[in-house]
């Protein structure tokens, strides 16, 4: 509702200058820009092509009313909405790079000022003359891309601002670092250096931009400190500490943050380290630039009791819901999938369903994909499924049972008092591990399945050599998770 | 991102209601569903433009464009001024002759003249349509095809109106045809815009009727008179033929006229309301004679002073009103 006010006051404010002050600058060539248009390529590449076809029609059509006379009712409206929408599709861009919505909303706004001039001589020749076109185009769509990248960056800036960690709108982050959103759940923008958000959704946020958001962020997600902050450290699973699941009372003081070291240097830990930990460590590593690379845990629903919290970011759909299951790699460069983490088969009220039992499910028709997870607890494994995993022919995804490596994380979510059923009788644990850790080889073929991984090599970051410090949860072709 | 099923079959709506919308008016721009889409919108846009514009205007000078309603109340009201004086000024340039026939042609009277609504822009048109935005709307009597007109000359024609808000399509539209008449030889022509031009402001194209006629740079053009004096009224300058253009074989003469209006820099302009309807007959009638007051000078003369005296001072009584 904050982001439909905010582009109806947009689209009036940028109508209003464009009439009463743009059309009356006399700027060498002729031409003047126009803001309207750009506004609506802007909240194209913002919103995604539902809200920037209905922003450049509403927009357009007010641009036909408002210059009354001027041309045919529905001109511009036509020619809005087709830049809007086109924008609006090119979205997944905004998380792939920083130069390249710059580059699309300025071709947007050159493409529509051409359509607006062919759509004039085709409709109201005595009005648009060609030697008028000839004379003018060429300044106005100079002026147009000169202003686009400013119109952009504040409409992100803006879209951002309103929608705040959760709704996971992309906007440019500093240090020379690309911007990464995810459509629909949240940025995943680790930055290596600094401490990376982790959380709910605003993993993939970036760093906030405001207090609030900073605040905000501050009470769902998890921090890593300093002493943890190696690059691609990272949380799957469980719900943060901020969330109250139904029928448990939030802990009381203040947002744990990570703590480098419960037990080992570099682990990644929130929290109390329960003791109803999973018997052995699970080294789960992330790899990066594989084909059938997943996200791990859920995060979707924040409606959705249990689990469905930390940090994650969705598969949870697939798994849960009975859709197209995604793969999530388990070990190097093994064709392994699964998912891992969940809790969306109703963990968190209390009651356990008999069918929340974690379990391990082999692909029909793909043996060599694991489905890991859906439990309660967030992806503990279990032993039988381990054991299962093991009885099975062929490469076994690789779940190492090592312990105390640096780096490595808590798998599942020990976090607030989750009852793991049933695992009450195993030995203390050690600290599970998880590790995510960039691999070589970005170049395999991006497949359609999405891809979970760090380090795709940004144009920037390619001729220093060096990698682009943005984690990618995306595929390559989409630049989202669909 | 592949579209969605959902988000394909809006894009679709959408669009077919934009194609709707352009085929409709296409087809008939003047259908009464248009018309008060347009005003109520007009309405709607001129009011917020008439405030946008007041703070937006000095912006707009500062960078070299056009003032607006900033200018103070003092040069408002002088511009104001010039323009009726052009207005009456652009009467008495026309022959006697031509003056005689068109008061009893067009039922105009020379006392009353044409009345002035003075407007103030408050907005550009968008796109290659040449048009501005006045602030003024029937509520101030203005009605569509009348004549817009600055303290220099001829500015446009007023194409659509609102209650509050009127829209003119400026002659240096290309859409915009202006019949002249050449300030010495009395020929017939008329004039069209150049449309958007790179400088901004473009020479409109005369055509004289004419094949024969003798074309002069420096020759001055004014509008000529119209039927209701609608579009445009008689008199009105237009510019000055700048350049002739030749072509061997035209049907037509054809010269390049710089308008006298700077069209960069509108402001403050004046449209020419036509006479009212309500009453016609009353400016054909002569000026009526005004009651004039006589001074009365009553001279007592004492009887001790000398007549020599007083005598220069006593005009004869009812004398001294006659003139």
């Amino acid at each position: 509702m904050r982001r439909i006010v905010a582009t109806a006051v947009a689209v009036a404010a940028a109508l209003l200058l464009q009439l009463t002050l743009i059309n009356r600058l006399h700027l060498p060539g002729g031409g003047t820009p126009d803001l309207v248009l750009l506004l609506v390529a802007a909240v194209g590449l913002a919103g995604g092509p539902v809200p920037g076809m209905t922003t450049g029609f509403i927009a357009g059509l007010s641009l036909d009313l408002a210059a009354s006379a001027s041309q045919l009712i529905g001109e511009y409206a036509l020619v809005f909405c087709l830049i809007g929408w086109a924008c609006g599709r090119l979205r997944g861009t905004v998380a792939r790079s920083a130069v390249l919505p710059i580059v699309i909303a300025a071709a947007a706004a050159a493409i529509g000022e051409v359509l607006v001039a062919v759509l004039g001589i085709a409709l109201d020749p005595a009005q648009v003359t060609l030697a008028a076109v000839r004379q003018v185009l060429p300044a106005a769509v100079i002026y147009d891309m000169a202003l686009s990248p400013f119109v952009l960056y504040l409409v992100l800036l803006v879209s951002a601002s309103l929608s705040g960690p959760l709704a996971g709108v992309a906007r440019p982050a500093g240090g020379g670092a690309a911007a990464t959103a995810l459509p629909g759940s949240g940025g995943l923008a680790g930055s290596s250096g600094g401490p990376a958000l982790l959380g709910r959704a605003s993993w993939l946020a970036g760093p906030p931009a405001s207090r609030r958001a900073r605040k905000q962020a501050a009470r769902r997600g998890l921090r890593l400190g300093r002493g943890s902050a190696r690059p691609g450290d990272g949380w799957v699973g469980g719900g943060p500490p901020g969330r109250v699941t139904p029928g448990q009372p939030r802990r009381p003081g203040n947002a744990p943050k990570l703590r480098p070291g419960a037990g080992v240097a570099g682990s990644a830990v929130a929290g109390q380290v329960r003791r109803a930990l999973p018997a052995r460590p699970v080294n789960l590593k992330l790899a990066s630039g594989r084909r059938r690379g997943g996200p791990a845990g859920t995060g979707q629903r924040p409606g959705l009791p249990g689990g469905a919290g930390a940090g994650t970011y969705s598969a949870g759909r697939g798994l849960g819901l009975g859709a197209k299951p995604v793969d999530l790699r388990l070990g190097s460069s093994r064709r392994r999938g699964g998912v891992i983490g969940g809790g969306l088969l109703g963990a968190g009220t209390g009651t356990r369903r008999p069918a929340a039992q974690p379990k391990f499910r082999a692909h029909p028709g793909k043996p060599s994909r694991t489905a890991l997870g859906g439990s309660a607890a967030g992806g503990v494994l279990d032993q039988q499924a381990l054991r299962a995993i093991r009885r099975r022919k062929g490469r076994s995804p690789r779940l190492r049972l090592a312990s105390g490596r640096r780096g490595d994380g808590v798998l599942g979510s020990p976090l607030a008092g989750r009852s793991l059923t049933g695992r009450a009788s195993r030995p203390a644990p050690a600290v599970p591990r998880f590790r995510s850790r960039p691999l070589g080889s970005g170049q395999l073929p991006a497949g359609k399945h999405p891809r979970f991984g760090f380090g795709r090599l940004s144009f920037r970051a390619r001729r220093r050599g060096g990698r682009a410090r943005v984690w990618k949860i995306a595929s390559k072709r989409t630049g989202g998770l669909r | 991102m592949r579209d969605t099923r959902r988000t394909r079959l809006f894009l679709g709506v959408l669009l077919l209601a934009a194609l709707a919308l352009v085929a409709l008016d296409y087809q008939d721009g003047s259908s009464s569903v248009f018309r008060a889409i347009r005003h109520v919108s007009g309405s709607v846009f001129g009011g917020a433009e008439r405030t946008v514009s007041a703070v937006t205007s000095p912006v707009a000078r500062f960078f070299g464009g056009s003032s607006g309603s900033a200018s103070s109340s003092q040069v408002t009201a002088l511009q104001q001024q010039v323009i009726r004086l052009r207005a009456e000024l652009s009467q008495e340039q026309l022959s006697k002759a031509d003056y005689a026939q068109l008061q009893r042609l067009l039922q105009l009277a020379g006392q009353g003249g044409y009345r002035i609504v003075a407007a103030t822009v408050i907005a550009i048109g968008q796109g290659y349509a040449q048009t501005i935005t006045l602030d003024a709307g029937t509520d101030d009597g203005v009605q569509p095809q009348e004549t817009v007109l600055t303290g220099q000359g001829l500015v446009g024609e007023v194409t659509a109106v609102t209650s509050q808000t009127c829209t003119v399509t400026l002659a240096t539209d290309a859409s915009s045809v202006v019949g002249v008449e050449l300030a010495p030889s009395g020929q017939l022509g008329w004039v069209t815009g150049p449309g958007k031009t790179a400088s901004g402001t473009g020479q409109l194209s005369l055509k004289v009727l004419n094949a024969s006629a003798v074309l002069k740079p420096g020759e001055q053009l004014v509008t000529s008179a119209s039927v209701n004096d609608r579009p445009f009224v008689p008199g009105v300058p237009v510019g000055v033929i700048s350049k002739v253009q030749n072509s061997g074989g035209a049907l037509t003469g054809q010269a390049l006229v710089q308008p006298y209006v700077d069209f960069t820099s509108l402001s403050v302009v004046g449209i020419v309301v036509a006479p009212p309807v309500h009453n016609p007959r009353f400016s054909v009638l002569p000026p009526s004679p005004r009651a004039r007051p006589t001074p009365t000078v009553t001279v007592t003369v004492t009887p001790g002073a000398t007549p020599g005296a007083s005598a220069p001072a006593t005009p004869a009584p009812g004398s001294s009103g006659g003139g």
